[in-house]
């Protein structure tokens, strides 16, 4: 689920990302805020999104803001980025990988 | 589900709600301030439409849509109900009636259809039009077609504004706001989605916990009814407010009062989304400090308080909620009933009566076999199969209220027609009786009803002139009585005019002249077929439009007509009829080697004759039972069965609608639970016989028909000696 490329971490979300296994991903995606300053959410892979999913990158995204965590979310699926659009926040999504 | 069945329930639930609707608006017009009634009234359109739109009935909608929209005004008290509103209500019913089956029937309208529509709606506009105008100055209340005109005090937003504060527990009940979203914009075009989101402690929060709101500028043809129907399933537990393009500035400030957040964010927000301008919002802003509007209390506001204090969730909002929770209160409710196909009801009770038949001969055989064991597991079954026909006839039972209910309606229209002021009067509307008798009542009811409005109560002059109060009295009456149903229909008008009849019915030949008729005889002479034409009846203001087929269909039910009247207090038409058609308790008797079915429920007692009073009966044709004369008749003769009584002879007492008769027979065999089977057509026209029946050993058992029996044993019997022959076509009389 992770790989590190160089001084940021990336965390790989795949399959589905829903109610189901929201909880779980929010810890994850919180181990990960708790321990670097420098974090990639790669939605690439993401099959399934709904709104607990959503929810849960938005949590990530606004506790990053108050943190000073540079928190990215790059490369969303077609299914991340139609919630997005929705809710109108695709300002959230970064389109491709940073280097 | 099956599409047609849908639409078939579709029919059914509109037709139970317009005839709630039309009761509804005859109590209105009494009650004029009855919300309740106002709101049944409102509900039954309301959900007429809804459902029609599920259906995609647009006519149907389209047409309520125009009707709700005014009960809404009537509703809301802008607009007071009155009769000529009422009238107009009663009509759209109607209308709406003819509306739902064209669209049910996958039928387009007609030309004429179609012109009665606007027809009608614009007598509707006529009446609340003006009203509905100054609704616009002065109310509070959004209403979502409702598109204040650019004038001042509104928005210049073209788009929708939804505003939405989802409960937490959106996402686990199911309903993501994702659906929703996806759903409005199907609907038309989301212009600015703002998803609100201003939680701390992130770490705290669950995601499956629904922590969002939105604010959602919508660009949609679509009426109100329509964009709501997004939030039918939400509606309860969330927060949503809809405003229509345009709305007025006011309406945004009650939105921002109502929502949770902090009022100058919220104001912002709405900048942001479009629905106000930056100019817009500021002037909010200012009203709201003028007008005193905000509570806020180091910003936040105490919810609750402010939707109660000022209704500022939408109203259609709260009300279709409170309108789910009715129908789930309904749904309850319908949980006990459910509707049965009549004819699977037809089935059950023949088969119960093709079971009654076997268990009989089965009964018959054990019998004969003399095994004590089977006679008596025998007699356990005969009274389940009992019990069980009973229930099953039960089942078929109906209120008859529901028919009378239909002559308010006739009441109403018919006195309006006819410049009289009528009150109809209903008593014993719980009644039941079999579902095949009450549908086939109904006509002859609503011709005793027409009639007795028309010619029985006079005119409020005439009633003024005798001392009478000046609204007529109409009064509908059923009660049970020895396994009959009657059914009164009794008004206060002038009464039959005796002599009048008995003129006519010289002059028609009917009745010989020099005759002595009692005054019953006479009334009954209007049941007499040739006295019948309607200009007859108008010549001698009495009653007698097609009084004769009246009586034939009440018969063709087993049943009786019979009339009293007096003149100057009123008459009462009588009707008695059998409680079912299917399954009787019957009394078995023997004739020579024939059976005969006599109802067990006009059985009053079995007398033996005496050798004296055997004589005595001979001679006479009645005999003195208990100091009271009892006039016989001898189904040996009447149904001419040859040979000689060997035994002694019975005599089996009968009653029927008061009056007495015996009935000699040679054996008594027992109670016998009798299934009804109809008479082939060519036995119809018998007289004394209403069906036969089947017994358990295979024989045909002929039921009596005892009304008729013991009419003609009253005519032609000891009591009355000379009336009978006075009526010269009175073919039935058996000497």
């Amino acid at each position: 689920m992770e790989k590190t490329n160089s001084d940021q971490e990336v965390l790989m979300l795949e399959g589905d990302v829903t109610i189901y296994n929201a909880e779980k991903i929010k810890q994850d995606l919180f181990s990960y805020l708790s321990k670097n300053k420098k974090i990639r959410v790669d939605l690439m892979d993401v099959d399934e999104f709904d709104t607990a999913g959503f929810q849960v990158l938005l949590f990530g995204k606004q506790y990053a803001e108050k943190n000073n965590i540079d928190l990215k979310l790059i490369s969303p699926s077609d299914a991340v980025g139609e919630v997005f659009r929705l809710y109108g926040m695709s300002s959230l999504l970064e389109n491709c990988h940073e280097s | 589900m099956n599409l047609d069945s849908a639409q078939q329930g579709y029919l059914a639930e509109c037709n139970d709600l317009l005839v709630e609707m039309e009761s509804a608006l005859l109590r209105l017009e009494d009650d004029p301030e009855n919300s309740d009634l106002i709101n049944a009234v409102f509900r039954a359109a309301h959900t007429i439409k809804g459902t029609g739109g599920v259906f995609g009935f647009d006519e149907v909608v389209a047409f309520t849509h125009v009707v709700e929209n005014a009960l809404d005004t009537i509703r809301s008290g802008e607009l007071k109900i009155n009769s000529d509103l009422v009238a107009v209500f009663l009509s759209l019913r109607d209308q709406m009636e003819i509306v739902v089956e064209h669209a049910v029937n996958g039928e387009t309208l007609s030309g004429e259809v179609k012109r009665q529509n606007d027809e009608l709606l614009a007598a509707l506009v006529a009446l609340t039009g003006g009203e509905l105008e100054e609704k616009e100055d002065d109310s509070s209340e959004v209403s979502g077609d409702e598109q204040a005109d650019d004038g001042i005090g509104c928005s210049e937003n073209e788009n929708w504004h939804l505003s939405i504060r989802f409960s937490e527990d959106a996402l686990r009940d199911g309903m993501d706001p994702l659906s929703i979203l996806r759903y409005l914009a199907g609907m038309g075009d989301l212009k600015q989605v703002i998803t609100i989101f201003d939680k701390d402690e992130v770490e705290e929060l669950s995601p499956i916990d629904c922590h969002l709101g939105l604010e959602i500028s919508l660009f949609s043809g679509e009426d109100k009814e329509t964009i709501e129907s997004a939030f039918e399933f939400i509606r309860e537990d969330c927060l949503v407010h809809i405003l229509p393009p345009k709305a007025k500035v006011e309406h945004y400030i009650e939105m921002i009062n109502a929502l949770p957040e902090d009022d100058k964010k919220i104001g912002e927000l709405l900048v942001s989304c479009g629905a106000l301008t930056q100019a817009e919002l500021e002037g909010v802003i200012d009203e709201q400090v003028e007008n005193n509007f905000t509570p806020v209390e180091g910003g936040t506001q105490i919810l609750g308080e402010l939707v109660a204090e000022k209704g500022m969730i939408q109203k259609e909002v709260v009300e279709a909620a409170a309108e789910k929770q009715q129908r789930v209160r309904s749904l309850n409710s319908t949980a006990k009933t459910i509707r049965v196909d009549s004819e699977k009801l037809d089935a059950l009770v023949n088969l119960v009566g093709e079971m009654v038949i076997a268990g009989a001969g089965t009964d018959l055989i054990a019998k004969r076999l003399g095994d004590d064991l089977l006679v008596e597991s025998m007699s356990v079954m005969s009274r389940l199969v009992e019990e069980i026909r009973d229930s099953a006839l039960r089942l078929r039972m109906v209120q008859i209220g529901e028919t009378f209910n239909r002559f308010n309606r006739v009441v109403r229209d018919v006195s309006s027609e006819l410049g009289k002021d009528i009150r109809l009067e209903i008593v014993g509307a719980e009644t039941e009786l079999d579902k095949t008798v009450v549908e086939k009542i109904g006509d002859p009811l609503m011709h005793l009803v027409r009639n007795a409005m028309d010619h029985g109560i006079e005119s409020a002059d005439a009633r003024a002139a005798a001392g009478k109060p000046a609204q007529g009295l109409l009064k509908l009456n059923a009660y049970h009585d020895s396994g009959s149903i009657v059914i009164e229909v009794e008004d206060d008008g002038a009464g039959l005019k005796r002599d009048a009849i008995l003129a006519k019915a010289v002059a028609k030949g009917i009745v010989a002249s020099g005759q002595v008729l009692t005054d019953q005889e006479i009334f009954r002479l209007i049941f007499e077929p040739g006295f019948s034409t309607a200009e007859q009846v108008t010549n001698l203001s009495g009653r007698g439009v097609g009084m004769d087929v009246v009586k034939k269909n009440i018969e063709a039910l087993r049943g009786l007509v019979d009339i009293e009247s007096e003149a100057g207090v009123g008459s009462k038409i009588v009707i008695r009829m059998p409680l079912t058609l299917a399954i009787i308790d019957g009394f078995l008797v023997g004739v020579g080697h024939s059976s005969y079915v006599i109802p067990l429920d006009m059985v009053f007692e079995c007398v033996e004759l005496s050798d004296a009073e055997r004589i005595e009966a001979r001679k006479q044709n009645y005999i003195n039972l208990r100091d009271e004369v009892l006039p016989l008749m001898r189904l040996r003769e009447s149904f001419n069965i040859k040979g000689e009584c060997g035994g002694r002879e019975n005599i089996v007492v009968v009653q029927c609608g008061g009056l007495k008769a015996g009935l000699i027979v040679d054996e008594l065999r027992g109670e016998f639970q009798t299934v009804i089977k109809p008479l082939g057509r060519i036995f119809q026209g018998l007289k004394g016989i209403s069906g036969s029946t089947i017994l358990g050993s295979g024989e045909v058992a002929v039921i009596l028909d005892v009304p008729g029996l013991v009419k003609q044993v009253a005519e032609s019997g000891g009591h009355v000696g000379t009336v009978s022959h006075g009526i010269k076509n009175e073919s039935n009389v058996v000497h």
